[in-house]
């Protein structure tokens, strides 16, 4: 289980995400910071989808659904003249829990393909249930005019005070999924991944695990959302694609499935390349297509593995 | 019988189509007693065993644990009430070591495990428990392997031990000795015998010198039906059984 990012290298990232902001904003180059800020809450998204598809082993084909709905619910609140924060991201958080409880206990009774097609159905499901709501855009979208408000002199349209937000959310979601899988709830949801049967054999309810599992990466996956909106101040359909949780479960298996940070890496490392190789050429899927392959075949385990690498063969040695 | 039994299986079926996999069984086990439950392979042993640990679920008939009637009940019920079993293909959790394995099997019947927070190395009280079962199986030396690196034999005792961790008042053995070799198979017999103290035992087993070393009562299914039940004695001299099962050379 000791394939980690190490201590060393969380620390630096730490210190990487204060300092770089506050550098960039020196120099006037704002914009860098608002990019950051959205490869970071993809970044929690991705992790949210690694906690039911990494650590519970089960391939949730439909986890946009939850991002969406999240940002949509912030969005409608905000129509509707509900500004505040705090209750923009209760409620966000509150309907995407909701509907992974509905999704989750009935997708979970079934297993392998049909669980990855039933996840999708669903996904989709709400992705045309949404572009049919005209009053609230349809297929245009919906675009916000102000931002969620969290008073405390806290100005989510100011992209410093923004990033800094997304980063603490970013902290606060990496440490609970660490600490819970650490947790007796945690040890279960590892069992799970190895043979749910026999941990029913032993006397866990192995389904109810699962969908309490299931409605976290789902509230986690809405938390996402409800920063997404108020970083694009706008919502449509198209972020609940299905492409859109395809996305996810690249940026999951090139950071790590079942790593704490392998989300992270994922969202930081595919969206940098698609924002660098973008600037080039138009083809740039191609280009990351060669890329995803070349990760798969030198670091198989993902792109958090990585430095644990050398490690892990040392140890293999003396087993 | 004056006995009340532990388990008390009624008329119990099965079946896959047309294949009757259970036809009709009843059979009971008395407490602190070693059960065996023999037959050729497709006899339906291991579909009942399914059947009384809640994987399968019965057509008709009755299964009453302690008096109870547990046949619609939950597999992880079943194992709260005090019904544990083991499995003929080990089923281990590979990526946790040997500890890890016994201790998650503690702490489903200690304590409550929708906790999130508290990190579940500090409890140092599952800790010592599991590894003084670890002890009494002999596995301690290997606490701290990871299962998956385990020899098949020990393998096999491990998966005893997580039946065994959930402190049943009977245990369900599926073929606990299949694929270990003569010594590992010598560990488990007698390893079976000192289980025995702690609860009654229903035990699938094709290895003939250790039913009839290990067995109160044998009963002997063929073709999903138990045919005869009787102490070793009567069932090696039970002209049916001969002639279905044990053969001329056991006779």
């Amino acid at each position: 289980m000791n394939r980690e990012t190490p201590p060393w290298l969380w620390t630096l990232l730490l210190v990487l995400a204060v300092a770089l902001p506050l550098v960039l904003h020196a120099r006037g180059q704002d914009y860098y910071i608002s990019m950051i800020s959205r490869m970071m809450i993809y970044g929690i998204a991705a992790c949210s989808l690694n906690l039911i598809l990494g650590f519970g082993g089960l391939v949730s084909f439909g986890h946009a659904a939850f991002v969406g709905i999240g940002a949509y619910a912030v969005g409608i609140m905000i129509t509707e003249g509900v500004t505040s924060g705090w209750l923009n991201f209760a409620v966000a958080m509150g309907v995407s829990a909701l509907a992974a409880a509905v999704i989750g206990a009935i997708s979970l009774r079934t297993r392998g393909v049909y669980f990855i097609m039933i996840t999708l159905a669903f996904a989709q499901m709400i992705y045309y249930l949404v572009n049919s709501i005209k009053a609230y855009g349809g297929d245009e979208g919906l675009n916000i005019k102000s931002r969620s408000n969290f008073g405390m002199g806290l100005d989510l349209k100011n992209d410093l005070t923004f990033y800094f937000v997304v980063l603490l959310v970013l902290v606060l979601t990496l440490v609970v999924i660490s600490r819970m899988m650490k947790s007796r709830f945690g040890r279960v949801i590892l069992a799970i991944r190895d043979d749910d049967t026999r941990v029913d054999a032993i006397g866990f309810p192995a389904y109810t695990y699962k969908w309490i599992l299931f409605i976290i990466a789902g509230t986690l996956g809405g938390l996402a959302g409800a920063l997404m909106v108020n970083h694009q101040n706008y919502v449509s359909p198209n972020l609940m694609h299905w492409t859109q949780s395809g996305t996810l479960m690249v940026m999951v298996i090139l950071g790590g499935v079942g790593t704490l940070s392998g989300g992270l890496w994922g969202a930081l490392v595919l969206l940098i390349l698609e924002d660098l190789i973008a600037e080039y050429t138009v083809h740039w899927q191609f280009y990351i297509g060669w890329f995803l392959l070349a990760v798969v075949l030198l670091a198989p385990r993902g792109l958090s593995t990585f430095f644990n690498r050398a490690k892990k063969l040392e140890t293999k040695g003396h087993a | 019988m004056s006995q009340q039994p532990l388990l008390d299986i009624q008329n119990l079926v099965k079946s896959f189509g047309a294949l009757l996999a259970t036809d009709h069984v009843s059979l009971q086990v008395l407490p602190n007693e070693i059960h065996a439950l023999i037959g050729p392979n497709g006899a339906g042993k291991t579909s009942l065993v399914a059947q009384l640990s809640g994987l399968l679920s019965s057509d008709s008939g009755h299964i009453l644990f302690q008096g109870q009637d547990i046949t619609a009940m939950a597999t992880h019920e079943r194992v709260r009430l005090g019904l544990a079993r083991s499995f003929q293909i080990t089923r281990l959790f590979k990526s946790f070591t040997v500890l890890e394995n016994v201790a998650l099997s503690i702490q489903a019947r200690t304590g409550n495990s929708f906790s999130f927070w508290r990190p579940v190395k500090q409890e140092a009280e599952l800790t010592v428990k599991a590894m003084s079962l670890l002890n009494e199986l002999g596995l301690a030396p290997r606490a701290h392997h990871h299962a998956s690196e385990l020899a098949h034999g020990e393998q096999r005792i491990l998966e005893l031990g997580l039946a065994v961790a959930t402190q049943p008042k009977l245990l369900l053995l599926d073929e606990p000795m299949a694929g270990a070799g003569p010594v590992e198979s010598e560990r488990i017999l007698n390893l079976i015998i000192k289980l025995r103290e702690q609860s009654a035992i229903l035990l699938i087993e094709h290895d003939m010198d250790a039913v009839f070393r290990l067995a109160d009562r044998i009963s002997v299914m063929v073709s999903g039906a138990v045919i005869a039940t009787g102490t070793p004695q009567e069932i090696r001299h039970h002209p049916q059984v001969i002639a279905a099962y044990l053969g001329e050379e056991n006779a």
